[in-house]
């Protein structure tokens, strides 16, 4: 399996790239307050608004360095609805694109990891959820 | 952030660099050099080369993607590739993917008691033989064009090779200008006129001053195949 590798805490974790839109730098982002703080903020991505999650915050670490290794992962949640919704991941040491195969775990090869154990509890299912997708931080992107 | 200058102050390349010491540009002791060959093959060389990402990212190239991923995609415009060449004084268009060769004119064979207007008789196109056709006569064009209308400075007829399924038919074209995409957005319906050029031609476009009619490759090749079928003398 096709896999981006990011930093997870000391950890090398690979995300499948399936689920991958695009990599992009780690943009200056607009602050939205009111989000839990584990959301870094937000950036336009072809005039969609895009929540940015810093996955080192949401595992409580300490925030990610910004360095051009570390970058905002582009995925797209899987919706019920046709419209393809993007939510950035904030990750470092993302620098590598590796085929990992799932049976090679002797604990070398990065991990895969897949977004339901990225994202606590039931957050991925409010992401996907049309009704509950985040609205505030919407609001605030346009308002800062 | 005292994380991010302490890695961008130090000198990153220095931190292993094997090879310089014992890889190709040191005295090539490395045991990895029998399998990899050269440093560039090595992952170590490989994952220090990644190591220059771990630094400060510029302001400005930062501000710039944040304006480049703004920006909403240009909308995606749907283009036939089309193969433009001219009959007499018009010049048409059939799409590309029909199109199996254009080559050198060659002498046609006349079928006795079959050639007639629209079929010509059978020509020998890279060993094979194929009907040959008079689109001018189908089209109802004459052969006779002015010169201005020519997109070449040198004009050479060629003969054109077109496949559509099983059937294959080669004709006569006065120029081939070359493949183009047409942007289908921008084709216009033209005048509505009862002639044969009409009846073939799904629509007209603005081709560099002139005015291109893309042919319609699936009636062409149902006439063309009806005209053998029933009316070999018509």
């Amino acid at each position: 399996m096709l896999a981006v590798l990011f930093n997870l805490g000391a950890q090398r974790r690979g995300l499948a790239t399936a689920a991958v839109e695009r990599i992009v730098p780690a943009l200056p982002l607009t602050a939205a307050p009111g989000a839990p703080s584990f959301v870094a903020g937000t950036f336009v991505y072809r005039g969609q608004i895009v929540p940015v999650i810093d996955l080192q915050r949401i595992s409580s670490g300490p925030p990610v360095p910004p360095l051009l290794s570390t970058r905002i992962i582009l995925v797209r949640l899987p919706t019920i609805s046709n419209a393809p919704r993007l939510l950035g991941l904030l990750a470092g040491g993302v620098n590598d694109v590796r085929d990992i195969s799932s049976t090679d775990a002797d604990g070398s090869a990065p991990q895969i990891i897949t977004l339901e154990e990225l994202l606590p509890g039931d957050l991925l299912q409010q992401l996907c959820d049309a009704d509950l997708f985040p609205k505030q931080l919407t609001v605030a992107g346009v308002q800062t | 952030m005292p994380f991010a200058e302490k890695l961008s102050s130090e000198p990153l390349a220095e931190k292993n660099s094997c090879w310089r010491r014992i890889g190709v540009w040191g005295d090539k002791s490395c045991p990895e050099l029998a399998e990899q060959v050269h440093c560039a093959n090595c992952p170590v060389f490989a994952e220090a080369g990644r190591s220059f990402f771990d630094r400060d990212a510029p302001e400005d190239y930062l501000r710039e993607w944040a304006g480049v991923l703004a920006q909403a995609s240009a909308p995606h415009e749907e283009t036939v590739s089309a193969l433009v060449f001219r009959l007499g004084p018009q010049w048409l268009a059939l799409p590309a993917a029909g199109v199996v060769s254009v080559s050198e004119l060659r002498p046609v064979h006349r079928l006795p008691h079959r050639s007639g207007k629209i079929f010509s008789g059978l020509v020998n196109i890279a060993g094979e033989l194929q009907l040959a056709f008079n689109l001018h006569a189908l089209l109802e064009l004459p052969v006779e064009a002015p010169l201005h209308l020519s997109l070449s400075a040198q004009i050479y007829p060629r003969l054109v090779l077109c496949r559509r399924e099983q059937a294959a038919f080669a004709f006569l074209a006065d120029e081939v200008y070359g493949a183009a995409a047409l942007v289908l957005a921008q084709m216009q319906t033209g005048p509505s006129e009862s002639n044969s050029l009409a009846t073939f031609s799904r629509g007209q476009f603005a081709f560099k001053r002139r005015t291109l009619r893309l042919l319609d490759d699936e009636l062409l090749a149902h006439a063309l195949a009806r005209n053998i079928a029933t009316g070999f003398y018509s």
